[in-house]
């Protein structure tokens, strides 16, 4: 899940992908502002084929935040 | 220590508190990160793009401008504005809705039923910021008797605004083939209605209650660029968004920083209905490009000398410096560059010229003194002209004034004239006098024989 999810952070948002780990913070490591998080969190819907609530989207700071609940949402 | 561990979770708690408020802050920032360029933004996305500052009323970017395409609810701007002018001032009134309002409701709807009693506020809030086709039906009703009434009157006010290429054939924007309008239209049309408070005021409301329904109804608004939803962008105020299956998304909106206002027109922008709206993703990546990259441009201040002036009968100084009279600020591309130096430079964008009334100036000289004109041009093309002023005030010399005017006098033709006059006349004497002299001489001699 990680590398799928690393592999859009950098095809999409062109983040370096040195950069990404799963402690990596969205917007201070990753320099993710809110309008890249919404299209990011289109992506994972698209990709992942899931729905995520707007609410779930501001509890998400780390690279593993999303992690975990786009596998929490797969299972 | 259990009073540590309640401490130490305290701590804890509060250290996390601060960094999801910051990764909130971070992320509610609605400025890019890094600067993006337009051939960036994916366009391709969209049908239609216009995007406008609208203080200096320049078009900053745009793409099919001119296509005629179908507007889904960007329709709604029109209705709201003829709306927002019938109602205003008389938005505590109540409507009694009857069958015959509600009688033929397309698209989304809330549901309002004959009987009900809301109030006009509750309407407008309804329609233009919950998108709620159902209040268009009653209000289109009240203010023109019927559908293809007020459908008329839409049409007349874009004929007024110089909607050339648009034709309403509903107030609600539900798909029809014959209703069409182009994105420069659209914005036209929005500008328009920006100028309207309680438009924009009821368009810019986060969400809503309703007064006169019972139980109460709640709703967000349905722009998600507005709404506190994942596409909101703190920058924007008020207009429309919506989508239909043949018209794709669109997005109407004002966004506002640093005292610049841009308006961002999309249309069928990708969109799959519900959720997933690259329409607002575009909007606000092309908002923050426009920020990003435009601003204005400071050329000159008052203080800038353009050149010197040569001042004669000064006391302590030979020039003046000639000023602009007032600042010269434009809103350009922040990558533009100034000449240094008047005349052509192929390397710069913004270049001037310069004109003296005067060649030079006699003292005293008062500041503000008009001296000549700046020309400013961008890209070649002239842009500016703005009135030059001495910069400072030049007191004047007396000894020099007063050597001036002697110098001035002993020059002048007077001067000469008299000189001359007074020359001749002194050879006349002379003449005469020795010819006096001699006469007399002439005459002794004679007697003596």
């Amino acid at each position: 899940m990680f590398e799928k999810f690393k592999k859009l952070l950098v095809d999409e948002l062109q983040v370096d992908p040195e950069k990404v780990t799963m402690e990596a913070e969205l917007a201070n490591d990753l320099g993710i502002n809110s309008i890249e998080l919404a299209e990011l969190v289109m992506h994972c819907e698209e990709d992942f084929e899931i729905s995520i609530q707007d609410d779930d989207i501001h509890n998400f700071v780390t690279v593993g935040d999303i992690v975990n609940y786009l596998e929490g949402k797969s299972k | 220590m259990k009073t540590d561990n309640n401490i130490s979770r305290r701590c804890l708690r509060q250290a996390l508190c601060i960094i999801f408020a910051a990764f909130i802050v971070l992320c509610s920032a609605p400025l890019a990160s890094r600067a993006e360029k337009l051939d960036e933004i994916p366009l391709e996305r969209a049908n239609a793009v216009y995007v406008y500052n609208i203080e200096n009323s320049v078009l900053l970017a745009s793409k099919n401008a001119e296509k005629q395409l179908y507007p889904a609810s960007a329709a709604k701007i029109m209705t709201g504005l003829i709306c927002c002018e019938h109602f205003s001032g008389r938005l505590d009134e109540r409507v009694t809705v009857t069958e015959q309002m509600v009688a033929h409701i397309e698209g989304r709807y809330m549901g309002i039923k004959a009987g009900n009693k809301p109030t006009v506020r509750d309407l407008l809030y309804l329609a233009f910021c919950g998108g709620f086709n159902d209040a268009v039906a009653i209000m289109e009703y009240l203010i023109s008797g019927s559908e293809t009434a007020f459908v008329a009157e839409m049409n007349n006010r874009a004929a007024v605004l110089g909607m050339h290429s648009t034709v309403f054939t509903n107030a609600t924007g539900v798909h029809s083939d014959g209703m069409v309008t182009t994105a420069e239209d659209v914005a036209k049309m929005a500008l328009a209605a920006s100028e309207n408070g309680l438009y924009m005021t009821v368009t810019s409301a986060v969400s809503y209650s309703t007064e006169g329904f019972t139980p109460v109804f709640s709703f967000d608004n349905y722009n998600q660029l507005i709404s506190a939803g994942r596409y909101r962008n703190t920058l924007c105020r008020g207009l429309n968004a919506g989508s239909t299956p043949a018209a794709g998304g669109t997005a109407v909106t004002i966004a506002e920083k640093d005292g610049a206002s841009i308006l961002c027109v999309i249309m069928g922008g990708e969109t799959d209905g519900y959720n997933n709206n690259y329409t607002y993703i575009l909007a606000s990546r092309l908002i923050d490009w426009a920020f990003e990259n435009y601003g204005y441009i400071d050329v000159f201040s008052t203080s800038d000398a353009i050149c010197n002036i040569p001042v004669a009968l000064a006391m302590d100084t030979d020039s003046v410096v000639a000023v602009p009279s007032r600042k010269v600020s434009y809103y350009l591309p922040v990558s533009v560059k100034v000449s240094p130096a008047p005349g052509e430079n192929p390397d710069a964008d913004i270049t001037y010229t310069y004109r003296l009334t005067e060649a030079s100036l006699d003292a005293p000289v008062e500041s503000g003194k008009a001296v000549g004109f700046l020309s400013v041009f961008y890209k070649g093309e002239l842009i500016d002209s703005v009135v030059l002023v001495a910069g400072k005030s030049v007191d004047q010399s007396r000894l020099l004034y007063i050597f001036e005017r002697i110098k001035a006098f002993s020059t002048s033709d007077f001067f000469i004239g008299a000189l001359i006059t007074a020359s001749i006349l002194s050879l006349i004497y002379i003449t005469v006098s020795a010819f006096v002299r001699g006469s007399k001489k002439t005459g002794r001699k004679r007697t003596r024989r």
